[in-house]
């Protein structure tokens, strides 16, 4: 059996409230990580904008931090972001991977706002690139409409769009690419059940194998 | 690019004056309830320009030099002061959600100099490709186009005074030529070697003897 493409490889993950709660995101794609043999730490600050990423910013509802396939450890007060650039130097990973989306969505404004999530968006990946690490930007999945966020599938779509335009160097991965709309049932409409947060990381990780940090 | 300490004050300056675009929601939901509204400085005379904001916001800008993107409030009222060679120009603007707004020190075609507004609400924002936008703020340059230099190839043409546009191209080696009115104005402007996820305006503004061109690398915050 070859070895996976990502033995030896140490990754960085950062992201909004997919992984600041330890039954999302963060309790599953770390655990597929480092089954494939990476070593991996993940923070997760809850409510925080990509641009939140290039110095210290608070995040308002909690966040969580996962060395490797250890318990997360949840934080409900003074969460903050650490900057990306200090998170680089102490880790020294092969590759950062940004799960974000969800808070740029604006899914409760008529229109998406373009000029906003460009600043957010070009502040974190120039701040990773002025690093010279490789990385991966997980977009938001499809979710499910009506919920009290408001997000719709056509929003969802024009998010993924701008987004896998305006991340490189980053590889885009393309979450609406992993599952038909409502295939994964959610909690409020953006938060996956189990179910759901454990394909997402299969999926994720699938994607990076296939596509490894040069 | 020549930039002054007094860049922080100025900064301090707008945000005093105009509540700079600084409290983004965090909860979820997030993303802001309006798009963002940037303004910047251009000085496009052949010396330093001095600009003025609030209490005590000022900032020294080199010949033919930008600020960067500043975030402000949209909606609200915003004044500055462009100061040169001892005379004052007093600029008030207000910046729409998702509106770039240009406030230049321009020369004028009789020596002199004044301040002009260039506005945009772009949508054309790519990691993958260069974006070119022509901002025309010469009233006498009719019709302003961009070539590739040396060759009947436009980039961007038929922009009106007090106009822009944009295209997109792919990242390479440019040098461009300005023609007003179907003539060639002024020798050739060597972008040098554009890169993928730049933004450039190529600001026209009046000369003695036509109009010019200058080329400022937009820079967000």
């Amino acid at each position: 059996m070859p070895a996976s493409a990502l033995m030896g490889l140490t990754l960085l993950v950062i992201g909004d409230s997919h992984l600041a709660t330890p039954s999302y995101l963060i309790g599953t794609l770390p655990d597929r990580l480092v089954e494939e043999g990476a070593k991996v730490h993940t923070i997760g600050v809850c409510g925080t904008n990509p641009a939140d990423w290039v110095k210290p910013s608070p995040g308002d509802c909690g966040m969580s931090e996962r060395t490797g396939a250890e318990t997360p450890v949840r934080q409900e007060s003074g969460a903050k972001t650490t900057a990306i650039s200090e998170l680089i130097a102490k880790d020294k990973p092969n590759a950062v991977i940004v799960v974000m989306g969800d808070t740029i969505g604006a899914y409760k404004n008529p229109e998406f706002p373009k000029s906003w999530a460009y600043q957010q968006t070009s502040a974190l990946t120039k701040a990773i690139a002025a690093t010279g690490t490789a990385c991966y930007w997980v977009g938001p999945g499809w979710g499910s409409e009506g919920s009290r966020y408001g997000k719709t599938f056509a929003r969802v779509d024009e998010l993924n769009k701008f987004l896998s335009e305006n991340v490189a160097p980053c590889t885009y991965i393309d979450s609406t690419k992993m599952a038909q709309p409502n295939e994964w049932k959610t909690l409020d409409g953006q938060h996956y059940l189990g179910g759901g947060y454990k394909k997402w990381a299969n999926a994720i990780a699938d994607a990076i194998i296939s596509n490894p940090p040069k | 690019m020549m930039r002054k300490p007094l860049f922080g004050a100025l900064v301090l300056g707008l945000t005093a004056q105009f509540s700079v675009h600084a409290a983004e929601p965090k909860l979820y939901p997030t993303g802001p309830s309006e798009d963002s509204a940037f303004i910047r400085f251009v000085g496009a005379l052949d010396a330093p320009i001095e600009v003025r904001a609030g209490k005590d916001g000022r900032i020294e800008l080199a010949a033919h030099d930008s600020t960067t993107w500043q975030a402000v409030k949209a909606h609200s009222p915003l004044g500055a002061t462009l100061v040169h060679g001892g005379q004052n120009q007093a600029v008030d603007v207000s910046v729409q959600p998702g509106e770039f707004v240009t406030v230049a020190a321009l020369p004028d075609d009789k020596g002199g100099w004044t301040a002009g507004i260039g506005r945009e609400s772009p949508t054309d924002f790519s990691a993958f490709k260069v974006s070119l936008g022509l901002m025309n703020m010469a009233e006498h340059c009719s019709n302003a186009a961009i070539k590739i230099a040396g060759k009947d190839v436009a980039i961007v043409e038929d922009v009106a005074p007090k106009g822009m546009k944009r295209r997109q191209v792919n990242p390479l080696s440019l040098s461009v030529d300005l023609y007003c009115g179907g003539q060639r104005s002024g020798d050739p402007v060597n972008l040098g070697g554009l890169r993928a996820g730049e933004r450039w305006t190529l600001l026209v503004h009046p000369a003695r003897d036509g109009a010019r061109l200058i080329p400022i690398l937009d820079r967000m915050p």
